[in-house]
């Protein structure tokens, strides 16, 4: 005990190293003896230690045991419990260090020999981690579990009162304490073997029953003892993460198999993102992403849950995203296998709003929050990856002149499928199930529909299909109707089939929407972020003239219009110049009240026919083109006066930050509420005007 | 009866020498006769409290084998859960004094019914049975007392015993 005494300070290495200095005198006996401070170390790590050990002792570890406890030593040593007992770790620890299951045999045969003196807690630990470590070498995975709870049982649990009294008494590091001072090493060689070891083998099944004493060793045990293992040196944070997963909503109704494989596959997905941001697709990231998406499979097929594979699909759907963007990014195709797809994942999606109709708490969920929580991870990774692959098809429509066709009714595909699953569930009463930022996902994939067909395809489109990709344009701007491209998109798509004269029949109900929106005016008046730019914008769209302006004027062409308009008032002031002239010239004559010709009295039905004389001609003329002045005054008045109104909301839109760039990146801006608000706002409109017709 | 433990558990544990096999501890607790006072009564409430939440882990790992009908896993947890009742939870609660005593009556009723619940998911409907006959007979006139049943919520306890009953047979 004096050896862990001297190295309790050493604390800026790995516990496991802590016997490292202290062999000066010590011998391979005392060492083993020790052996459970050291045991879970790596293979590595651990051959460097009894290597370290072997200078000290003057002998390897394994011609020691070779000699101290080869073929019939162990006999002259009789019924010494201790001696076999040492006998059975060195061979243990050889195994560990060296891989040799030979060893392990040796191992296993020589504790077996103190199977009736297990009363001993030292001889029953050794006991059951050497055949807890055989089981896993064989995986024996049902034997691992039992050696490990028959471990708890019959070692851990007997050492636990006696412990906290040593300890109360500050007895606990005394040298009298023996194996009960041991416990807190125990606990953590229990807890590297269930977390770490049985993954390291692969051990990946049936490993449930293990969760309650990862649960016992996460509360209050590993960790707890900082004086004997300092908590950064333990593996408490290691255990903190999976215990987490084991109760939290991403579990599978809290088992330790599914928790264990999913956390393996996120190790992979993990080193397989950095190699891909680091390397780009080389063969070794190939590689990675094919270890990650197998060890993604494992953990579905440990999913025994609905919740478990909404867990694994969240996880997966982003790491096929991931590689979407990167080859878009990169501009390479690499062929990466993996069994997951997006209508997998809209599958588990639907099957899990289903069941949680019924019973959500049968789900495996401790709260209602919690369930909706893992729906709306699991949509928002759908929607991720659906925008990621279409704008990946799009990219390579641009790049592959001759299969721009192709990849971009690909991505027309992908967008429609996400309209889909958004209308089949925000359209329903399961809309609680759709995150906010899924509303502008909609926006998104509409005007890509629209988008992809009408500026990405390079074939032919069928009536229908212009039809169709121009109500996507609608349909986004009832979504999202703050984007000021969007308006003279839709009037591009218009024209194209020569219905440009549709364009505010089309786009006033969405520009209407905003106007009498009470959602809008509540955010504006509340100054919510964005709120100043969609005042500009709502106040374009109460106006027609605006709105005309946003459908057909382009962004750049402003300042011609603004030139437009004063060409348009020096037109005005010309015309009002020729009328006040004519008004004059009128008046010189002297007669202000000359009937129209065709009421002269000649025109009289039973008048006598006169010849008019030259002045009254004169005044007819005057008076005639005194009314179409005045009519061109009033028109080019009005004509003036709207481009006064209209313009400078129309370039206000102009000025607006772009709300939709900021959307995109940041999927909780608040704003994202605001949008679900509108669209159920507008779903409420419609159907209380189909009631009432 | 601890420290006798501790002393039997220490004299042979450093040194090669096999200790005497009267001085080794056997796998059950001590159970004391007469109230305990002092630190022994502190540690035992510890030792009490911890069983309990070692129990709410159990409850946990056992939801989770029912739910995704792990027979095997159920059966190897089943022997495990049943041996701690027995070896470890059963003296704990062997007493008589410590369910009247101040300090104790609380953790010991939570810890009974821990146990019931326990053997209710073990389907051994008889001996739930019977620690709801032990727990009427120990807390008979203190049925309002507040006790942690189900898991997680809290309710007097003679509530709990009605849950309790209306759970047996359902399991």
């Amino acid at each position: 005990m004096r050896t862990k005494r001297w190295l309790a300070g050493a604390v800026s290495i790995p516990w496991v190293w802590m016997l490292a200095a202290s062999a000066v005198a010590e011998t391979w006996p005392s060492y083993l003896d020790y052996a459970y401070v050291y045991s879970s170390a790596d293979a590595d790590a651990l051959r460097a230690r009894l290597d370290e050990y072997g200078r000290d002792a003057g002998i390897p570890l394994e011609d020691f045991t070779a000699k101290q406890y080869g073929p019939g030593a162990l006999d002259e040593a009789g019924d010494d419990e201790a001696a076999i007992r040492r006998a059975a770790i060195a061979h243990l620890l050889i195994y560990l260090s060296a891989g040799d299951p030979d060893a392990l045999d040796e191992s296993v045969d020589t504790i077996r020999e103190l199977e009736d003196q297990l009363s001993r807690h030292e001889n029953r630990y050794w006991y059951h981690y050497i055949l807890a470590q055989r089981a896993l070498e064989r995986g024996q995975r049902f034997d691992f579990v039992a050696e490990l709870l028959d471990l708890w049982l019959h070692v851990i649990v007997p050492l636990e009162a006696p412990y906290e009294t040593l300890r109360t008494l500050s007895l606990s590091e005394s040298n009298s304490a023996g194996f009960v001072s041991a416990l807190p090493y125990l606990y953590e060689n229990m807890a590297r073997l269930i977390l770490v070891r049985s993954q390291e083998v692969g051990l990946d099944r049936d490993l449930d029953p293990l969760g309650a004493i990862v649960r016992m060793l996460y509360d209050g045990r590993v960790g707890a003892h900082p004086d004997v293992i300092p908590v950064d040196l333990s593996s408490r944070a290691y255990l903190a993460r999976i215990v987490t997963r084991l109760e939290g909503p991403d579990s599978d109704v809290g088992s330790l198999t599914f928790t264990l494989a999913l956390f393996e596959a996120s190790k992979h997905h993990d080193r397989a993102r950095a190699l891909l941001a680091e390397q780009g697709f080389e063969p070794e990231t190939v590689k990675a992403l094919r270890v990650s998406a197998g060890a993604y499979e494992t953990a579905l097929n440990r999913a025994d849950t609905l919740q478990g594979r909404a867990t694994v699909y969240a996880r997966v759907l982003r790491q096929l995203g991931e590689v979407y963007a990167a080859k878009q990014r990169l501009g390479v195709d690499p062929e990466i296998e993996t069994a997951f797809s997006i209508e997998g994942a809209i599958e588990v999606f639907a099957d899990l709003a289903d069941a949680g109709r019924e019973d959500w708490g049968a789900l495996g969920y401790m709260s209602h929050e919690d369930y909706v929580g893992t729906l709306h991870r699991l949509w928002e990774e759908i929607q991720e990856v659906s925008l990621n692959a279409a704008n990946y098809y799009l990219t390579r429509a641009v790049e592959q002149k001759h299969l721009a066709d192709d990849h971009a009714r690909s991505a027309a595909r992908i967008y429609a499928r996400y309209i889909a699953f958004f209308h089949r569930f925000a359209a329903s009463d399961d809309r609680a199930l759709v995150p906010d930022s899924g509303y502008f996902a909609a926006y998104e994939c509409a005007r890509g529909y629209g988008d992809a067909l009408l500026a990405f395809a390079t074939g032919s489109l069928s009536t229908a299909e212009m039809q169709l990709a121009t109500q996507r344009y609608v349909s986004a701007l009832k979504i999202f109707p703050f984007d000021p491209t969007l308006w003279s998109g839709l009037t591009s798509a218009l024209e194209r089939q020569g219905r440009e004269s549709e364009y505010l029949e089309l786009a006033r109900p969405a520009a209407e929407n905003v106007a009498r929106s009470r959602h809008v005016n509540a955010w504006i008046e509340a100054d919510e972020p964005g709120a100043e730019e969609i005042a500009t914008l709502r106040r374009a769209f109460a106006d027609s003239q605006a709105l005309v302006y946003l459908g057909f004027a382009e962004a750049a062409g402003a300042p011609a219009l603004a030139e437009g308009l004063n060409e348009l008032e020096t037109r005005r002031d010309a015309a009002a110049e020729r009328l006040v002239e004519l008004t004059e010239r009128r008046d010189a004559i002297g007669r202000t009240d000359t009937p129209p010709a065709s009421l002269a009295d000649d025109d009289l039905p039973g008048a006598v026919s006169s010849i008019p004389d030259i002045e009254s001609l004169e005044l007819a003329d005057l008076s005639r083109e005194i009314a179409d002045s005045k009519r061109m005054v009033e028109t080019l008045e009005r004509q003036v006066e709207a481009r006064r109104r209209a313009l400078p909301l129309y370039r206000a839109t102009l000025d607006t930050e772009n709300l939709a760039d900021a959307l995109r990146v940041q999927r909780d801006h608040p704003m994202h509420a605001l949008l679900r608000r509108m669209y159920h706002e507008q779903r409420a409109g419609v159907e209380e005007r189909g009631e009432q017709e | 009866m601890t420290v006798l433990a501790i002393a039997s558990l220490t004299s042979g544990c450093v040194v090669s020498h096999k200790a005497p096999p009267d001085l080794l501890p056997g796998d059950t607790a001590a159970e004391d006769s007469a109230p305990l006072g002092g630190e022994a009564l502190t540690q035992r409430k510890h030792e009490m409290r911890r069983a309990y939440a070692d129990m709410v882990h159990f409850d946990a790992t056992l939801a989770t084998l029912h739910h995704r009908r792990d027979k095997n896993g159920l059966v190897l947890f089943s022997r495990f859960l049943d041996t701690y009742l027995g070896v470890h939870v059963d003296p704990l609660l062997a007493g008589e004094w410590q369910s009247r005593h101040p300090e104790l009556d609380a953790i010991d009723a939570n810890l009974r019914f821990a146990k019931a619940e326990l053997l209710i998911q073990l389907r051994s409907p008889r001996r739930a049975q019977a620690v709801m006959d032990e727990i009427q007979r120990r807390f008979e006139g203190r049925e309002n007392m507040l006790i942690d049943y189900p898991f997680g919520e809290q309710r007097a306890l003679g509530e709990g015993l009605e849950l309790l009953r209306d759970r047996k047979w359902r399991g």
